[in-house]
């Protein structure tokens, strides 16, 4: 919109929408509204419950990530996860809807002979070591606790070395497809080893050490007397782009792992820590954020809690400053009992979303966030065991509850099948949801069945022709051909597997190609039919089951296709020209060859179309499907509707 | 071409029920729709707004007047200074009665300030009709944002299954 000479106003684009609509009937708008629904979990099931169009607009996978981005500053604390053999037990934190329950977020061994600690959790995943006692074994599991997606690693050879290991799971910024483990163990030569995999590559790198064995004199540091003697089992803190464990038994230290320059270093502490001086001086101290979001450090002494930050100085050296100091019983108001031990309070926990200490005290698990000195009295136990907080936004995607078996759009089943040794059909069943085959089924006899009621029922078996399967209702068919004479049933819901005489007579091996003639078709009823081309005549079948239960061909109609698709009739041409090609089993269509080009007609209304594309013979596979928008939709009557619109796509001609 | 006041570049916007409001260009900027209008030499000095009648569009400009980035001493646009402590309290408070309008109001505010793409003004008419809903049931969202449920009764109870929790 160029400005032009004469021109005194110019206008901006009118709206794409039509003005008269509201903004609750503007998917845009209303993602707009609904992208600011609070970040707590009870929000997206909440929201999905007030009608269809909330559910699809949820659900889809762009405004999951587009949910998660708004509430990248303002991620719940969900509740934690408890160091408890053998189980990954979920303690909830919050309160009324948004609290859920232990069992929906626990991981608990499915053996005996299992065990799952964790390492962490951090970007909505959990970093699990699962060990397996028979045979002795042991992996890593990257587990999605809200979807239940799971994923097992292998652990490199670096790192299982017999010495304790730790590790870290994360996703990297705005990607929320992939995520990369983070695994630091005790090299032979007593250096600390990291190695990282990437979901994306689906490898582990190359292992990664310190530099040297030996504590680096880091000279600016009061007490650079750290060492290095093995991983602690605390979980990494993440702060900028580096995860930062805290050494301790053995060693003394913070150990670095810059994720960007992929390099592995260990920090001294900003206070004196006697080697092996406590069993467990980890409970006195946690690395946290500073307030400029860089590392810092908490220490306990007695009862204030002294906040340091990791300062670099323009010559490239870092040193620790002190920032704050918390006098903890001010703050909590915990009583004084002179009697008792002072000395209560441990770390138990870090949030790093939240920037948030979690102290086990005598008043109980208190969580304090660290800027602005709010504090929160967690429910739960008093067990001072670690807790590792499970940050997340909630992103509704309810995988694993499936709402009706035939609307489920997440998992398949492959039915092969074949002929056997001795000559009966034979069919097994995939089911991606189990991932297994199931055992062999097969025709019941490898005679011919007598069927009196089918007037031409010497059907034979010999084999399995090429053409592709129709399923109706509940049953799979496929036309048989080449040597063999019938349809070929196997009934999903029962696992059988059937051979059905034709309503026409066929003679074995008479056709090279005597399929082009047929086609297994959806009667009007919705069950099974069959189509016959005779010359320019298709007679359409169906199959109708008595109250006796012995089912039988009935014609249902004929018609005639050089009329209907006015085929111009030439004398001197061979009239049988019209071949079967292609049956759409969504649209109950069939493809047809003919003169005047290849030709869907929809078998209830015979309107026809001719289609686009080569005069080619060979049999045409139809790709009928909803174009999603949204991956994963469990509402099957939202895709039945969506699905009715598959018929718009293929538009009918009178 | 309409310049009032000390070098203030003014811009004439025009509601499709004929009424003329004029503003400074700073301030009709603060819609990233008009601001790429003019960065890209596609405006006149006068602007038809359409869809947006002049009950609304006056409310808008309101709003942005509010929001322009004070001009420092020099005069010149400090737009990308962030506003101090203070003068983002009073604008929050300031923005708290300023949404005080009615429902239809307040719909209107949000189709306009998606189409002249204002983020701020997109921000406070959203939250602000998330605010009034999420602490309702249902049935109170469902008849507040007139919306109608389609959900068999047996779908329902699926769904309220599914997250049980999420609706105690």
């Amino acid at each position: 919109m160029r400005r032009e000479e004469g021109e005194t106003s110019s206008s901006i684009p009118p709206h794409p929408h039509s003005p008269v609509v509201g903004p609750l009937e503007d998917d845009d708008l209303l993602l707009e509204i609904l992208l600011r629904l609070p970040p707590q979990p009870s929000s997206l099931p909440r929201a999905s419950a007030v009608c269809r169009r909330w559910r699809l607009l949820v659900t889809d996978p762009g405004f999951s990530r587009r949910f998660r981005r708004y509430h990248c500053r303002n991620i719940p604390i969900i509740g934690f996860y408890n160091r408890h053999l053998p189980d990954i037990s979920f303690v909830p934190t919050l309160k009324g809807p948004d609290c859920i329950p232990p069992r929906r977020l626990s991981l608990q061994p499915q053996r005996d002979d299992q065990s799952f600690s964790t390492f962490g959790c951090r970007h909505g995943l959990v970093l699990v070591h699962v060990r397996h006692f028979k045979p002795l074994k042991h992996h890593i599991l990257v587990w999605d606790p809200i979807t239940d997606e799971q994923h097992n690693l292998g652990i490199p050879l670096g790192i299982d070395t017999g010495n304790r290991f730790n590790g870290a799971v994360l996703r990297a910024t705005g990607d929320f497809d992939h995520f990369q483990v983070v695994l630091i163990g005790n090299s032979d030569e007593r250096r600390a080893v990291a190695s990282v995999y990437s979901s994306e590559t689906g490898v582990w790198s190359n292992l990664v050490s310190t530099s040297t064995s030996l504590p680096l004199m880091d000279t600016t540091d009061p007490f650079s007397d750290w060492c290095f003697n093995g991983i602690s089992f605390e979980p990494a803190v993440l702060v900028r782009n580096s995860l930062y464990w805290l050494l301790g038994a053995d060693s003394v230290g913070i150990l670095e792992f810059d994720l960007e320059r992929q390099i592995l270093a260990v920090i001294g502490l900003p206070v004196r820590v006697g080697v092996g001086s406590e069993s467990r001086s980890n409970d006195r101290f946690s690395i946290t954020q500073a307030e400029d979001g860089g590392l810092g450090f908490l220490s306990l002494s007695g009862f204030s809690a002294k906040l340091w930050k990791r300062k670099t100085k323009y010559d490239g050296i870092a040193s620790w400053v002190m920032e704050k100091n918390i006098e903890l019983d001010k703050l909590l108001k915990i009583p004084m009992d002179p009697n008792r031990n002072e000395h209560v309070i441990k770390v138990i926990g870090f949030a790093e979303n939240n920037n948030a200490v979690f102290l086990y005290t005598k008043i109980g698990i208190v969580a304090i966030h660290l800027e602005s000195l709010q504090f929160k009295k967690l429910p739960g136990s008093r067990s001072v065991a670690y807790y590792y907080p499970f940050e997340s936004v909630w992103l509704y995607g309810p995988i694993h509850f499936v709402f009706w078996a035939t609307g489920d759009f997440d998992h398949f089943q492959v039915v092969l099948i074949g002929n056997s040794d001795e000559r009966r059909a034979v069919a097994s069943v995939y089911s991606s949801e189990t991932g297994v085959w199931s055992n062999l089924v097969s025709t019941s006899t490898s005679l011919p069945l007598m069927d009196t009621t089918d007037p031409f029922s010497d059907w034979c078996f010999n084999g399995i022709s090429f053409e592709p399967t129709l399923l109706l209702r509940n049953s799979l068919y496929w036309l048989l051909g080449a040597g063999s004479v019938g349809i070929l049933e196997f009934d999903l819901e029962r696992q059988v597997l059937a051979v059905i005489g034709l309503p026409v007579r066929v003679g074995v091996g008479s056709e090279t190609r005597s399929n082009d003639r047929f086609s297994i078709t959806q009667a009007e009823d919705g069950g099974l039919g069959f189509l016959s081309l005779s010359g320019f005549n298709a007679k359409l079948w169906k199959r109708k089951t008595k109250y006796d239960g012995i089912a039988s061909w009935v014609m249902e109609k004929i018609i005639e296709l050089d009329k209907l698709l006015k085929i111009p009739m030439d004398p001197n041409k061979n009239e049988h020209v019209i071949k079967v090609i292609g049956f759409a089993e969504n649209n109950n269509a069939v493809f047809l060859y003919t003169k005047i080009g290849i030709v869907a007609i929809h078998l209830k209304s015979l309107q026809f179309k001719k289609l686009p594309g080569s005069r080619s013979v060979a049999y045409y596979y139809p790709f009928e499907s909803v174009w999603c928008i949204y991956c994963r939709i469990h509402d099957r009557r939202s895709l039945e509707q969506q699905a009715r619109v598959i018929s718009t796509i293929i538009t009918w001609e009178a | 071409m309409a310049t009032r006041e000390a070098g203030k570049k003014m811009i004439m916007l025009k509601s499709p029920d004929g009424m003329e409001f004029e503003v400074e260009e700073a301030v009709a900027m603060e819609s990233q729709t008009i601001r790429k209008m003019i960065e890209d030499d596609c405006a006149d000095t006068a602007i038809l707004i359409p869809n947006i009648n002049s009950k609304i569009l006056s409310r808008v400009i309101e709003y942005c007047n509010k929001h322009v980035p004070t001009t420092g001493a020099t005069g010149a646009a400090a737009s990308d200074t962030v506003a101090p402590a203070a003068l983002a309290e009073d604008l929050k408070i300031w923005d708290a009665e300023f949404i005080k309008v009615n429902r239809a109001t307040r719909f209107d505010l949000i189709q306009a300030a998606s189409y002249l793409n204002i983020k701020g003004l997109l921000d406070l008419t959203s939250q602000t009709t998330i605010d009034t809903i999420s602490d309702n049931s249902l049935e109170e969202i469902r008849s507040f944002l007139s919306t109608k449920n389609d959900y068999l009764p047996e779908e329902e109870q699926t769904i309220r299954r599914e997250n049980q929790w999420a609706f105690q």
